[in-house]
């Protein structure tokens, strides 16, 4: 529950009937994004164990993944800040 | 194109996740009962520490020359390193450990390795906590192996490991029951990881604006009491090829927090305050991580020499609140490989082989430097670039579990650390 609140929606709580927006402007400031960052970095330290980075990302991006994120990737310290990274990256923000 | 035998798709992890929050918000701390009297620690310096900057080799005559402006100088100029013996020293912002080294509570190694020699810093940190002599095979790790060896603790689950994790490391997974313990009390994202954001967005300039103000807003909500040097390290966490991070002001952000690079001495103390409590655990497993320097590592001073400081406050931490705990515990800092022992081409260093380890601990023998020195000269260099290892991790691995927690050798040799005859345990690490 913690984690809908980090990324600026509770749960169950919109604040209005219409729901929750879903235009970008409403979670795409920067502040949104050091709450997504905080959010990946979280999922992906509960979760490193299970997935290898490098099949999350063909699994789930395929063909939209850039080169420079299988390169970050690769680089990455740990799997789990790999897995943090892919979560992160413009492209799967954007899908 | 590529066929994978399970598919984790976006949609499905993202439901996972959800699923997953829910539970995290329960408490999963237990406490286990102590049974005997070693306490032991494993610091896992994740992202590949340079041995050559933290146990510098000054008296090496081709340290300075592959070093260069990372090299730290001899014992006795300014910002020399702390004297061990005639041939090496200590970075000079371990203040704390080498007053351990003073009080013979400290063992320091040098061209140690994992079995493992390729340049991956997943599997080379799996074979570091494996225990085996690949990355795969196995999918519990060396301690837990050996936890599983001794006795069960008399808590409810009969634990006696703690991992202060979000989630147990590989080290510790296993039959053997352990806890885990959050070390986030306050939200606060890795620098590290935010370099390798800025580097991963420069390419994308919406994603890029957002960061640099981000940061930048970061940057001005945490203005109170930090040094000038401390701001320097987040303008420029270093570690990865970082492109300016200015960017107009944004309002305050007091919620999230770029983590300070002395994160892990409340890691430390978290970890110590569990160990002395009444009928906690008698092990302990801590990370840090952002040793990963390719770029701007800096020498006696700079990104890693602040990174060091970091580790020599937490282990400063750590003593202190263990206190009488002290005298009958080691502390054992590892990483999962070295670094090339040239200097790159953007003032840092990549992946090698041979690095540096620490023992520490009132339980320890210490004041000693262990390490057959191959030297580092062109023909010494192992594929013309790393330090050559000259001693497996393993032996000391094996010697402390032995000496210190007195699991069975035969089972040490066996299923704890299999095909490791050619590692035998060091003799002597521990206080008798």
């Amino acid at each position: 529950v913690r984690s809908f609140e980090l990324l600026g929606q509770r749960q169950y709580t919109p604040g209005s009937p219409a729901g929750w927006p879903d235009t970008s402007k409403s979670w795409d400031g920067s502040d949104a994004l050091m709450h997504r960052v905080l959010w990946a970095s979280r999922v992906a330290d509960r979760y490193e164990q299970g997935i290898d980075p490098a099949d999350f990302a063909a699994s789930s991006l395929g063909a939209y993944a850039r080169p420079e994120t299988l390169t970050a990737l690769r680089r990455a310290a740990s799997s789990s800040q790999a897995l943090a990274l892919l979560l992160m990256s413009p492209e799967f923000q954007r899908r | 194109m590529h066929q994978l035998p399970s598919r984790t798709t976006r949609r499905r992890f993202l439901l996972g996740t959800g699923a997953l929050a829910a539970s995290a918000a329960l408490p999963n701390v237990l406490f286990a009962h102590t049974g005997g009297s070693a306490r032991l620690v494993v610091v896992i310096l994740r992202g590949a520490l340079d041995g050559l900057a933290a146990v510098p080799p000054y008296a090496d005559p081709h340290y300075a020359g592959l070093h260069r402006e990372l090299a730290i100088s001899a014992p006795g100029v300014a910002d020399g390193a702390l004297a061990l013996d005639n041939t090496f020293g200590l970075h000079p912002s371990f203040v704390f450990l080498h007053e351990r080294f003073l009080a013979g509570e400290l063992v320091v190694f040098n061209a140690v390795a994992s079995p493992y020699r390729d340049r991956s810093h997943f599997d080379g940190q799996n074979v570091l906590e494996n225990g085996l002599t690949k990355p795969i095979g196995t999918a519990d790790g060396w301690l837990n192996r050996a936890l599983a060896a001794l006795p069960r603790g008399t808590g409810a689950a009969g634990e006696r490991a703690v991992a202060i994790s979000q989630n147990v490391p590989l080290i510790l997974r296993g039959r053997a029951p352990v806890m885990s313990k959050s070390p986030q009390a306050t939200p606060d994202v890795d620098e590290d990881l935010l370099a390798r954001l800025a580097d991963l967005y420069s390419k994308d300039e919406w994603f890029s604006a957002r960061l640099s103000e981000a940061v930048q807003t970061d940057k001005l909500a945490d203005g109170d009491g930090n040094t000038a040097d401390s701001a320097a390290m987040r303008a420029q966490p270093a570690m990865a090829s970082t492109p300016a991070m200015a960017g107009p002001r944004a309002a305050q952000n007091p919620a999230v927090k770029a983590a300070a690079p002395d994160k892990v001495n409340a890691v430390a103390r978290m970890a110590a305050t569990l160990m002395r409590s009444e009928g906690g655990p008698e092990v302990a497993v801590i990370e840090a991580s952002g040793w990963d320097t390719h770029a701007n590592q800096g020498g006696a001073k700079g990104a890693l020499a602040q990174r060091l400081a970091g580790l020599d406050k937490a282990l400063r931490g750590l003593a202190d609140e263990l206190g009488t705990l002290w005298p009958q515990t080691a502390v054992l800092v590892v990483t999962e490989f070295g670094r090339t022992a040239a200097m790159n081409g953007t003032r840092g260093t990549d992946h090698g082989t041979g690095a540096c380890a620490f023992l520490a601990g009132g339980a320890v023998r210490g004041g000693r430097v262990i390490a057959d020195w191959p030297g580092l000269s062109p023909t010494a260099l192992l594929d013309n670039r790393d330090l050559r290892p000259t001693l497996d991790l393993r032996s000391v691995f094996k010697a402390v579990l032995d000496e210190h927690m007195h699991v069975d050798a035969k089972t040490l040799a066996t299923r704890i650390f299999p095909d490791s005859s050619g590692a035998r345990p060091l003799q002597g690490l521990i206080r008798a």
